[in-house]
């Protein structure tokens, strides 16, 4: 690993990032205004945004452009992250708004820097290489949450919830480490591309240490599955949510789950397709657990967190889905980006529910129960519109964004089963297409509830309406991207289907057969270009 | 403006008039009824010019087709804004359009709370209606298709009756299990085409996918009965077909009258419609191979829907069976797959949604008159309400099938489509199991007069019988009134129409008939191969040849072809 000035002027919008963010840590014991310290925020995302754009536009737009150059050192430059980058910017801006709503006055500076440091930690993971480097990343985005989620609130539930988080969160990555360093130990280098190919070479060659790939694919899936909330790694999230306030229940449903699903689109689809025969076959298990535990439980919920946390444990089921295709097959199928699609159109669903929450929360009482939604519909309709829009697109119906993200999946899910080259996998892939499906009934009953206290119920409890809610901002603005995906959903996916480009590795495949094509392939770099220097 | 745009209009129309009621809704609800029905007239109207064009014969009438999921080229969604009538559509789409008219005008007094609300969701549902009937594009189709639960689920919910909450919940979330298994199978054929026919293409059109599917069969018939299974737990959960249709008469005793109309009229169709526009053009041997299971589920459902009717004393509950009864005898002509018995299908779909729109109208009047449904409190209402009793005698002849109005036409041609199935043209093994099913049929007819006829007689007729108190806070102390002439114009479209349909089926039957032989056309080939040797469907068949001439005949059948063709004279008899 080695770091060079090319490395630093490609990373300059998290610099930005961080060194705004100490300037907010500095500033905010002289100055305690939380309409500034907002704004200062916001406009660092929005140079941030400008530099992600402006820093790299020669490489994604105009007539050079490409999809996947592919960096020797630690940073992976590729339109993945290039599109995972701006997407953690947006995320950012949004989730400003709504922490500077919910915190209090004289927190609201540390919060919005330590939420700065957690954004520019997701867009690092976006870019890592590397396996140290992923790891210092997804540490930068797990830190700032263990102080986020303490300087929420300070009562004895919240307490409790920050200390499981960060018990469980330390375990996850020690887990997670272990996997990396067994990882490295086979491949010998910590770059994630050169990964693949090292392991690769071992494998053709009858290396003995091979044997060891499964052992850290099982390790990296159960820390990064504890990022993600896959079952069985998920146990802590209904407590821990229901414990956390709601922007921060948000920010944890929203932010791991980008960082893991990154993590595991680098780790185990670029750095171990060799593997994939193990990996599949685990990953189908635990999309299929994940998914139906998630919503099942989900239906018996009455705390509006702790149906969230499920919904959101069985979300990350269908990112697996999109996983379990990107690594059973080596023909491009559309799973990295159908699993991107719906990671974004997730993002968005939930961060506007969680948004809404925190508009309707006043400091002295958060809306915990879902009986406290009730008769929404007519005493705050605008609040109450945007819950139903995101809950109308995280159960999938058509014409929102959900929609598009299921359509997707599984339609990448079933032209995996239906490709004659793979007949022996059609199986296995058509029962994930049904799991989700049937997955998308059951998960319907719980969103339609929370729309149904809502709408079909007068109110018990008076909601204040509070003005001046920059909460309600994020909301609004989060349920006009759902809107705005599900009616041309073609702008988000054609930026996702360029990103697909990461998983064309070659591998080694599945049927024997065809194996003398893999070995074959493994001479072609035809999509691993060298990193043009940035001069001008 | 030339048709197609003028059929983009006409669909628009409604989500423009939606969104504006956002704002229009504010000056409550005298501004928004009216809004919504300048709004639903003008749709109609535009409806009609388009409907009125429509050529007989044509396969694809006011295309508009452009670019919307896909974008650049060589996308791999290449879902696109296809939209377009053919002669299947063309009736359920004028349809459509008109009892929205008829569904404003029965909410005029009905709905008072969030007018606003009311009429925005009315006019969404109108837009995913038109929608489902004009998409020529497979997914665009199930986006029209799931995205009418949203506003359904709305009307039921908010303005239903006291049961509404479960009501609301579980319509939607039984349509939806359905139908995402749908939605599985829709992309399972677009993906088969993909692999086997398409030329590295997805394609997503309709017409594009039917033609390439008859030169490439889906193989093997395991895979095509799989994707049959998969469409029709949607489309038979929508239709309702009898096992799976106890979410129907919840939803329909505790939807308002405009809810009801609606379901009854138009979204129910969209299970029939489905059927005929995928089921058995796309799969149709895997359809030969369900024809009997589907027809015993479907006279199931007409003798069994029937008998319950009969049990009811809830009016709106007696016609939500009649409902379940009468789409039975849809689904029978549509697998008779025959020409009569596809036509009659067809028809009767447009016959069900006047005369059952009708009738569930005609209930919503009563209800606001004497705010109760239960038939034994009412007798003898036409002395008070003679118009309305009027109405309802023309919709209950019209749903028993009199002669010279349009329910005998359509269940003469299902009942003959049927019959000539059952007696000229079956596979042996099914002969007496078909008819059996055919003569069952035959009582469901009688059994439907039964119970229509004997509602008319209690309610309208006998000695005045009129609830005393009214349930509600208020006491009406003079007679209510007759039909006032809002309520008249909500009903009188319907009743030209059930006339003119009995009068001149003609009209109607020869504009939908080129498409339907088409369809039938596809059906036929795989039915003279299964007629000729079961048991050789499921012989490996190669993917390059088409299937006919691969299967090696053990038996030569007999000529058949001639007894699929109706011939003139059936169809003039019919006409």
């Amino acid at each position: 690993m080695y770091v060079d000035l090319e490395t630093i002027k490609l990373l300059w919008p998290e610099l930005i990032l961080v060194l705004l963010a100490s300037w907010i840590y500095i500033g905010g014991t002289v100055q305690q205004s939380r309409l500034w310290w907002t704004l200062f925020s916001l406009a660092g995302y929005v140079v941030a945004g400008y530099a992600v754009f402006s820093g790299e536009a020669r490489l994604w737009y105009g007539a050079e452009a490409g999809n996947a150059y592919v960096g020797s050192g630690p940073l992976s430059v590729d339109y993945l992250g290039h599109i995972v980058r701006l997407f953690a910017v947006g995320v950012g801006f949004l989730f400003a708004l709504v922490a500077s709503a919910a915190a209090r006055r004289e927190l609201a500076s540390e919060l919005l820097a330590t939420l700065m440091l957690l954004v520019a930690g997701l867009m690092l993971v976006a870019r890592a290489n590397d396996l140290v480097f992923l790891f210092v990343s997804l540490e930068l985005v797990s830190i700032p949450t263990y102080v986020l989620l303490y300087i929420g609130r300070s009562d004895r539930a919240t307490s409790e919830a920050a200390v499981k988080y960060f018990f469980l969160s330390i375990l996850s990555s020690g887990m997670l480490l272990y996997g990396m360093t067994m990882l490295y130990g086979i491949a010998g280098t910590t770059t994630i591309s050169g990964a693949g190919e090292s392991i690769r070479a071992a494998m053709l060659s009858g290396d003995s240490l091979v044997s060891l790939a499964p052992i850290a694919l099982i390790l990296i899936l159960a820390g990064l599955g504890f990022k993600i909330t896959a079952v069985p790694f998920h146990f802590y999230a209904p407590d821990v949510y229901q414990g956390a306030t709601n922007a921060n229940a948000g920010l944890l449903a929203v932010a791991p789950k980008i960082a893991g699903v990154i993590a595991l689109i680098r780790l185990v689809v670029v750095a171990m397709p060799s593997v994939s025969e193990y990996a599949w076959q685990l990953t189908i298990v635990l999309a299929l657990l994940t998914m139906t535990l998630g919503n099942v439980c989900a239906l018996w919920q009455q705390n509006i967190r702790r149906m969230m946390a499920y919904s959101s444990i069985a979300h990350a089921g269908y990112m697996l889905i999109g996983i379990s295709v990107a690594l059973a097959a080596s023909g491009s199928y559309g799973g990295v980006s159908a699993t991107l699609f719906y990671l974004i159109v997730y993002a968005f669903g939930s961060l506007g529910t969680f948004a809404a929450l925190v508009s309707l929360s006043s400091e002295q009482r958060e809306i915990s129960s879902l009986e406290e939604l009730a008769g929404l519909g007519k005493t705050r309709p605008l609040a109450a519109a945007a819950i139903a829009v995101c809950m109308f697109s995280l159960a999938g119906i058509p014409p929102l964004a959900g929609f598009w993200g299921k359509l997707t999946l599984f339609s990448s899910s079933i032209r995996l089963a239906l490709d004659p080259a793979n007949g022996s996998l059609a199986f296995w892939f058509i029962l994930l297409a049904i799991g989700g499906a049937v997955n998308a009934a059951i998960a319907a009953a719980y969103y339609l509830r929370v729309v149904s206290t809502m709408y079909f119920q007068s109110s018990k409890v008076e909601i204040k309406a509070c003005r001046r809610n920059t909460a309600s901002l994020a909301m609004g603005f989060a349920a006009l991207v759902v809107i705005a995906v599900g009616a041309l959903p073609r702008s988000i996916i054609s930026e996702t289907e360029r990103a697909e480009a990461v998983s064309a590795q070659p591998r080694l495949a599945i049927q024997p057969s065809a194996s003398v094509e893999a070995v074959a392939a493994l001479g072609d770099t035809k999509n691993a270009r060298q990193l043009p220097t940035l001069q001008d | 403006m030339n048709e197609a745009s003028l059929l983009l209009l006409t669909i628009f129309l409604p989500l423009a008039g939606a969104l504006a009621m956002w704002q229009v809704g504010r000056f409550g609800q005298g501004a928004a009824r009216c809004f919504a029905l300048v709004i639903t007239v003008a749709t109609c109207a535009l409806a009609f010019v388009v409907v009125a064009g429509f050529p007989g014969g044509s396969d694809a009438y006011a295309v508009t087709n452009l670019s919307w999921v896909g974008g650049e080229a060589g996308s791999a969604l290449d879902i696109r804004l296809n939209i377009g009538l053919d002669g299947l559509g063309v009736w359920m789409f004028g349809l459509s359009s008109l009892l929205m008219v008829t569904s404003v005008l029965v909410s005029w007094e009905a709905i008072r709370d969030r007018a606003g609300l009311f009429y925005g969701m009315l006019l969404l549902l109108e837009f995913g209606c038109l929608g489902v009937f004009a998409a020529r594009d497979i997914m665009l189709f199930y986006v029209f298709f799931e995205f009418t639960l949203i506003p359904l689920f709305f009307l039921i919910g908010i303005w239903g009756s006291e049961d509404r909450r479960y009501a609301a919940m579980k319509f939607f979330v039984y349509t939806l299990a359905g139908s995402v298994l749908t939605f599985l199978g829709l992309i399972a054929i677009v993906l088969w085409d993909y692999y086997h026919a398409g030329n590295g293409v997805l394609r997503f059109s309709i017409p594009e996918l039917v033609a390439s599917l008859q030169i490439h069969p889906i193989t093997p018939i395991s895979w095509q009965l799989a994707i049959f299974i998969a469409l029709f737990a949607g489309f038979a959960i929508k239709v309702p077909l009898f096992p799976v249709h106890t979410w129907l008469p919840l939803a329909h005793v505790q939807a308002p009258t405009a809810g009801s109309v609606i379901l009854a009229g138009i979204l129910l169709k969209i299970g029939t419609y489905g059927f005929v526009r995928f089921s058995i053009p796309l799969l149709p041997d895997a359809a030969v191979i369900a024809m009997p299971w589907i027809l015993w589920l479907a006279v199931l459902g007409i003798v069994y829907g029937a008998l319950v009717a009969l049990a009811q004393t809830d009016i709106k509950r007696l016609i939500a069976y009649s409902s379940v009864s009468h789409l039975g005898f849809c689904m029978l002509g549509l697998f008779a797959f025959n020409p009569l018995g596809l036509q009659g299908g067809t028809l009767q779909m447009v016959n069900h949604g006047l005369s059952t729109g009708g009738l569930f109208a005609v209930v919503g009047m009563l209800y606001e008159r004497y705010h109760t449904r239960e038939i034994r409190e009412l007798g003898g209402l036409a002395k008070r309400v003679p118009w309305l009793a009027f109405f309802m005698l023309v919709f209950t002849f019209s749903s028993i099938g009199l002669p010279g109005l349009n329910g005998f036409v359509g269940e003469v041609m299902v009942l003959i489509g049927m019959f000539q199935r059952a007696w000229t043209a079956t596979p042996d093994a099914f002969q007496t199991s078909l008819r059996v099913v055919s003569v069952l049929a035959v009582t469901g007819v009688v059994l439907g007069a039964w119970y229509m006829l004997w509602l008319v007689q209690r309610v309208f007729f006998g000695p005045l019988k009129e609830p005393h108190h009214h349930g509600k806070a208020h006491d009406h102390e003079e007679p209510v009134p007759d039909m006032c002439w809002r309520e008249f114009f909500a009903l009188a479209p319907l009743a030209v129409f059930i006339v003119w349909i009995g009068l001149q089926p003609d009209v109607f039957l020869s504009r939908s008939e080129p498409t339907l032989s088409k369809v039938e056309a596809t059906v036929a080939k795989s039915l003279t191969s299964s007629t000729a040797s079961v048991e050789n469907i499921d012989v490996g068949r190669s993917e390059s040849s088409p299937f006919r001439q691969q299967a090696k005949v053990t038996r030569v059948p007999e000529p058949r072809e001639a007894s699929f063709q109706p011939t003139e004279e059936q169809l003039s008899r019919v006409r």
